[in-house]
């Protein structure tokens, strides 16, 4: 994807974003909120906990917990590959701010966008629950979902962010 | 200047707080100068602290405040419990004006000007005659100042005082040892005391003072100062103060000489022989001082000197004020440090280059210092916390129209500023408890032979690495058998089963088992005391109830010394490196797995002992044990059982930074925290306690099943 060029006529804010994938689909977190980008180190596995938390890695010296996202997002697991990355977020969870890890099968560019450029969900055509989702960005003929990290990563429930166990099945 | 502001705000309070121990103490011992002088002063910085902010109310206030203790002080007024009372409320009000300096909120304006008309009728009351007194004060003051020379208050000097009370000087309340203590609060001093000799047994009364002091004081305060320590000491008593202007006496070697000769004779010390020596002493200064040439006795005399008027200045210096997320911030690097100079260690280990195992080793050694500094750092004593208590004690004591003496011990017992925090609420409420319910009334205390008094006690101490904080009353305590039948009826354990006390008071701590009827039948406690307790578990800590009817009631809460650095054993399940704490480590076994594995009581034979183990591996969701294999057993006190845990095998001791794993793991509280290993990976704090609770309910919802 090419970086949008600043367009004078547009009334919102540019901001940087980056551009993740899983499997076959395309996500997008505005730059700001990830602190860095990690290889997959040792992971420790706490036991008797829900399956998108994956464990605990070192980040010098501190302890952050790491999600599996592809899990939290009701698709299945797989091995880790070489582009198998930790997006480090920092997410503002009721005025507190907690890092947190996030697994992502690769991550594919920073790119500039005005702020105005992204759409609002259509309501019932996405298979992710609403809230996690600030709107889409279109890209030649594919979408890709802007999340809203600050909910999806706050969430310690077991909930998933699929609506429905039968699209869950459906992924597996 | 919000910034300033902050900092005044900061100090005031640590002023009040100050105050507000000042003069609890002064309550009990009305008499203590020592105490109202502390008033006093506390009141004269924080003036200077509001007039310098610009906060004129505050400080007229204060000012109007502080002339009542300076009365006080003088001996023009006696400290009464009116005064008392209106200093705490006025104590009260500046708390909260020190945040509404402009009294823009109408109920601070009431009760100020409430304070200021009470505090003016204690100053008018005395100010006819605090008039003439002071003016009569004020011509001795020149007269003493004329006889020796004009700027007085600030040279230093030598005061020989002679002191020897009158023999029957306890019969009227006073302790000579008060006034000496008071006088070497002065400045520099040295105190020779002398006997009396007995000569006849027979008339010999033990109730008689034999004693009799001479006092050397090196201070820079006038002659009236010292006379004043003196004010309260009944006639016939013989008190000599002879002033050696311009000089420091005490730290001159000769000078300790001469003092120490006469120490051994019963006789007064000759003053003559001393002031002989001082002017011999005065012109080797001065004389030396033209040659321009530094002799030892110079030096010494010169560090007297500095040293006189440094006396309060090192008192400002000798602590400074950090803030506490800077204290955080520098036990995270030092956490941080530590965990690298481990794999430093590691690194080192499989290099075996001498000139690195030197480095390492010096690193070592210096990190673990550091460390160790750093932590005594974030300990602070729990005296700062026992001084609110005494506030809440005398009221609480005044509403519920009790006797009660509030004592404290072990106030220098230091804790991790955090557990502070934490353990303030807990406390109060069982002090509350202990007040309102535990406590009988004076007439109830009479009739069975107690002290009219009720007595709380506060008492800390350390054990081990950890700490013990209890509160004691000895008030009517807490009936076993009701305590059980609560139980029973609630539900919590069944008719026939046989529970130890302490089994039994647990269930005191037990969610919702506090009602009305039990308030009065076992005298209240159990109000929000599973709060008490989840917050002292929080903490890793554990509280014991012990209790007696009619004799009284002891809570002991066991507190970890520090909450970021355990020691514990390194362990390994299933790939995965755990920590257990080694403070609850009792014995270590092998254990063929197939004597586990087939067990249907889930008990083990141990030294002849029944001790029943816990399949982590079953706990944690791994897979089965090995049927072939062995597996050590770490055998883990719970409270007063003893529990096994099966590991696969048993890495070392390890020393733990514990760093909290975050509130992705609320649930998983039977890991305590992580730490990082010397190679970087993570190894799991394990709070074995809370995998006995797990176990358990899932032990009882197996049965149900």
């Amino acid at each position: 994807m090419k970086t949008e060029a600043i367009n004078e006529n547009l009334t919102g804010e540019t901001k940087s974003f980056l551009s993740f994938r899983l499997g076959e689909e395309h996500f997008t977190i505005p730059v700001m909120k990830i602190m860095e980008i990690l290889e997959v180190p040792k992971i420790t596995k706490v036991p008797q906990c829900p399956n998108f938390l994956v464990g605990v890695i070192n980040l010098r010296g501190a302890v952050l917990p790491v999600i599996d996202t592809r899990i939290k997002f009701g698709m299945h697991q797989i091995d880790y590959t070489i582009n198998t990355c930790i997006l480090v977020l920092s997410i503002d969870v009721n005025d507190e701010t907690l890092v947190v890890g996030a697994l992502v099968d690769s991550v594919s560019e920073v790119f500039e966008l005005n702020e105005s450029k992204i759409k609002p969900t259509p309501a019932i055509a996405t298979k992710y629950r609403a809230d996690y989702i600030q709107g889409m960005i279109q890209e030649d003929d594919h979408f890709m979902m802007v999340l809203n990290i600050d909910k999806v990563f706050s969430s310690m429930d077991l909930e998933s962010i699929v609506e429905s166990k039968s699209i869950d099945a459906e992924i597996n | 200047m919000d910034e300033m502001k902050e900092t005044y705000i900061q100090e005031a309070n640590e002023l009040l707080e100050n105050l507000e121990s000042s003069l609890l103490s002064l309550e009990d011992n009305p008499n203590d100068k020592s105490n109202i002088e502390q008033v006093f002063r506390v009141m004269h910085t924080l003036k200077g602290n509001s007039s310098m902010f610009g906060l004129s109310k505050i400080a007229e206030f204060v000012h109007d405040l502080e002339t009542i203790y300076d009365k006080i002080r003088q001996g023009e007024m006696q400290l009464s419990k009116e005064i008392l009372n209106t200093t705490l409320a006025s104590f009260d009000h500046l708390n909260k004006i020190i945040y509404d300096s402009e009294l823009e909120d109408q109920s601070n304006k009431d009760n100020h000007f409430k304070l200021i008309a009470e505090i003016h009728v204690f100053i008018g009351k005395s100010d006819s005659v605090g008039n003439s007194d002071t003016s009569s004060d004020l011509p001795i003051q020149v007269i003493t100042d004329s006889s020796s020379t004009d700027d007085q208050s600030d040279s230093p000097k030598t005061f020989h005082i002679y002191f020897e009370p009158n023999p029957n000087i306890f019969l009227d309340g006073s302790n000579p040892l008060y006034l000496i203590a008071e006088l070497a609060a002065m400045g520099k001093s040295i105190v020779v005391p002398h006997f009396k000799s007995v000569t006849n047994l027979d008339t010999y009364s033990p109730t008689d003072c034999i004693t009799y002091w001479d006092v050397y004081l090196e201070s820079t305060c006038l002659k009236t100062d010292v006379l004043d320590v003196f004010v309260f000491v009944e006639g016939n008593s013989i008190i000599e103060i002879t002033e050696i202007p311009f000089i420091n006496l005490i730290s001159n070697n000769a000078f300790n000489e001469v003092v120490i000769a006469s120490t051994f004779k019963d006789l007064k010390t000759d003053i003559t022989s001393i002031r002989l020596l001082a002017e011999s002493l005065g012109t080797k200064v001065i004389s030396e001082k033209s040659q321009s040439k530094l002799s030892k006795a110079l030096a010494a005399e010169a560090a007297s000197e500095s040293g006189g008027s440094s006396v309060s200045k090192e008192k400002v210096v000798s602590s400074i004020r950090v803030a506490s997320d800077k204290l955080d911030e520098l036990m995270n690097l030092v956490s941080e440090l530590v965990t690298t100079q481990a794999s430093l260690t590691l690194y080192n280990e499989k290099n075996e280059t001498p000139e690195l195992e030197v480095i390492t080793e010096n690193i070592e050694k210096l990190s673990r210092r550091l460390r160790d500094i750093a932590f005594g750092m974030t300990l602070v004593p729990i005296n700062n916390m026992f001084s609110r208590f005494q506030r809440l004690v005398r009221d609480m004591s005044e509403t519920l129209g009790k006797e009660i003496q509030f004592v404290t011990e072990g106030g220098e017992t230091e804790l991790d500023k955090s557990i502070i925090e934490t353990l303030t609420d807990p406390l109060m409420h069982i002090i509350r408890n202990s007040l309102d319910h535990g406590l009988e009334k004076a007439e109830d205390r009479m009739l069975l032979d107690k002290p009219r008094k009720g007595t709380v006690k506060l008492k800390a101490f350390y054990s081990g690495i950890s700490v013990y904080v209890q509160i004691i009353d000895d008030g009517k305590g807490i009936d076993v058998e009701a305590v059980r039948a609560k139980a029973i009826s609630k539900g919590f354990i069944n008719e026939g089963d046989v529970l130890s006390d302490k089994e039994i008071f647990d269930y005191i701590f037990y969610p919702g088992f506090s009602t009305a009827a039990v308030v009065t039948d076992i005298s209240g406690r159990g109000v929000g005391m599973d709060v008490v307790k989840r917050n002292i578990t929080d903490l890793k800590g554990a509280i014991v109830v012990e209790s007696t009817v009619n004799v009284g009631t002891t809570l002991s809460i066991k507190l970890p010394l520090s909450l970021s650095i355990i020691d514990g054993l390194l362990v390994d399940i299933e790939g995965v490196n755990y920590i257990i704490p080694l403070s609850v480590v009792n014995k270590c076994y092998e254990v063929d797995n197939t004597e586990m594995l087939n067990n249907f009581n889930k008990l083990l034979i141990l030294d002849e002992k029944q001790v029943p183990f816990i399949d982590i591996r079953k706990e944690f969701g791994y897979s089965k044990l090995d049927s072939t294999a062995k597996s050590q057993l770490i055998v883990v006190s719970d409270g007063d059982h003893e529990v096994g845990i099966t590991v696969d095998y048993i890495v070392g001791e390890y020393q733990a930074v514990v760093k909290p794993i975050g509130k992705y793991y609320k649930n998983q509280d039977f890991i305590s925290g992580a730490t990082i290993l010397g190679d970087g990976s993570i190894a799991l704090v394990m709070d074995t306690h809370k995998i006995v609770e797990l176990y358990t309910d899932h032990v009882k919802l197996e049965n149900k099943q």
